[in-house]
């Protein structure tokens, strides 16, 4: 009952946790409070080594970044800043049939040369922060299908990358990030990778979902690069309180503004999400964005992969007063893409 | 596409009572304590831990390398805890 491998206090780093299978990991009311939503691997500083692990039924997560403030317990130590600490390696490990997420980061990681320093941007985009840089997390090759939630989820970071993931089958989104913080644009991604809204193996819950493949940020300096979508191609009927009438609704390859339905977040929208290589099986992915709740964001298109309207264009909601001659907002486009698409003159 | 197979089982078996640790929760269990880094080498190796860990006990876990330090020499490999 409760985590199945943990590191418990912060302070250890340099643990090598390879090629484990660990499946049904139980919560527990009389543990730790974390056992209460237990991890496979909980990880609670940063610089450790998981790689190659398979983790499986969860009642909540497969891998836990639970990074801490400082080292705690009897380690306790406040020159030791774990959320801010460099990743030692997360490669090739496999999460799947979790209560909620397959890969979890809550709250915080933003790794950076000096964990218990400030980042100070200094203004200048090619040297960004010259006193204490950030240092990438990269997160590969994760495989992570049938959880109840999201294949990975990202909740605060800085220069963390998802790349190479595969998602299938998951009930909220393949991936997501909440908030991006502390960091300028081209740091925090998700790069390649392959999301697939429902496969031919899965189960009644999935048929009664509305899931995305990718949820972006409620904050700028995001940017999602070569990542290929499939199978999103089936409805369900829902009570839609504007017309007041059954309709049907669709999941989405792209979703928008993270946890900005919840009534905690205080940010709502007008972001810029930059994209680029981007791939939509044309043949199973009908509807490439699904806008959430405050439908504000604004997709940048490098290269016209998501818009099919060129270089440098643009796809965002559809409000009236977007109803511009730049724009084309006719029912086949407001159906594909959610919204509106506008031309590389805006 | 959900299936994991492992081996669960090994020649080398530690277990707490059969008898009693199932129904009262509480099983047996291994720690490895000694204070300073490098100050002792804990080696376990395709052993088959079962009826092991205590429910509701901080501490009492099937493995455990506790506040020791750095551990260089020492692993944990090719176990099965079930």
């Amino acid at each position: 009952m409760g985590h199945a491998i943990f590191i418990e206090d912060a302070a250890e780093t340099k643990n090598l946790i390879e090629n484990n299978l660990l499946v049904d990991t139980r919560r527990s009311w009389s543990l730790l409070n974390t056992d209460q939503t237990p991890a496979s691997i909980w990880i609670t500083h940063p610089d450790n080594i998981i790689r190659g692990n398979h983790a499986a039924g969860s009642d909540r997560y497969s891998y836990w970044y639970d990074t801490q403030l400082h080292a705690m317990g009897p380690s306790f130590d406040l020159n030791v800043c774990p959320e801010n600490s460099k990743i030692g390696e997360f490669r090739d490990n496999v999460a799947h049939s979790n209560g909620r997420y397959g890969l979890r980061i809550f709250h915080n990681l933003i790794p950076r040369e000096f964990p218990c320093q400030p980042m100070v941007y200094s203004g200048d985009p090619e040297n960004p922060y010259p006193d204490n840089p950030p240092i990438m997390a990269r997160f590969e090759n994760l495989v992570s299908y049938k959880n109840g939630r999201n294949g990975a989820i990202a909740e605060r970071v800085g220069a963390v990358q998802f790349i190479n993931f595969k998602t299938a089958d998951n009930i909220l989104a393949g991936m997501e990030y909440s908030l991006t913080e502390d960091i300028i644009d081209g740091y925090a991604k998700i790069i390649g990778g392959v999301v697939i809204g429902k496969t031919s193996n899965t189960e009644e819950a999935l048929d009664n979902s509305l899931p995305h493949g990718i949820i972006t940020p409620r904050t700028e300096n995001f940017s999602i690069e070569g990542t290929r979508f499939f199978n999103f191609n089936w409805s369900k009927n829902i009570w839609d309180g504007e017309t007041s009438k059954q309709m049907d609704a669709f999941p989405g390859a792209l979703g928008s503004c993270s946890h900005c339905f919840h009534p905690a977040a205080t940010d709502s929208g007008a972001r810029e999400v930059r994209v680029s290589g981007l791939y939509f099986d044309e043949a199973t992915v009908p509807r490439r964005i699904r806008y959430g709740f405050p439908y504000r964001v604004i997709f940048k298109d490098e290269d016209g992969s998501l818009t099919e309207a060129g270089p440098m264009t643009w796809a965002t909601a559809h409000w009236k007063h977007l109803e511009q001659p730049e724009c084309s907002f006719d029912e086949a486009t407001i159906s594909r893409y959610g919204g509106v698409i506008c031309d590389e003159t805006i | 596409m959900r299936a994991e197979v492992g081996l669960l089982t090994r020649n080398v078996k530690y277990q707490g009572d059969p008898e009693t640790s199932a129904d009262n929760q509480y099983g047996a269990h291994i720690m490895i304590h000694s204070p300073g880094d490098e100050s002792c080498v804990g080696r376990i190796e395709n052993v088959e831990f079962y009826n092991v860990g205590q429910a509701f006990k901080l501490g009492r876990y099937p493995i455990h390398f506790h506040m020791i330090g750095t551990v260089h020499q020492s692993y944990v490999r090719n176990n099965a805890i079930w």
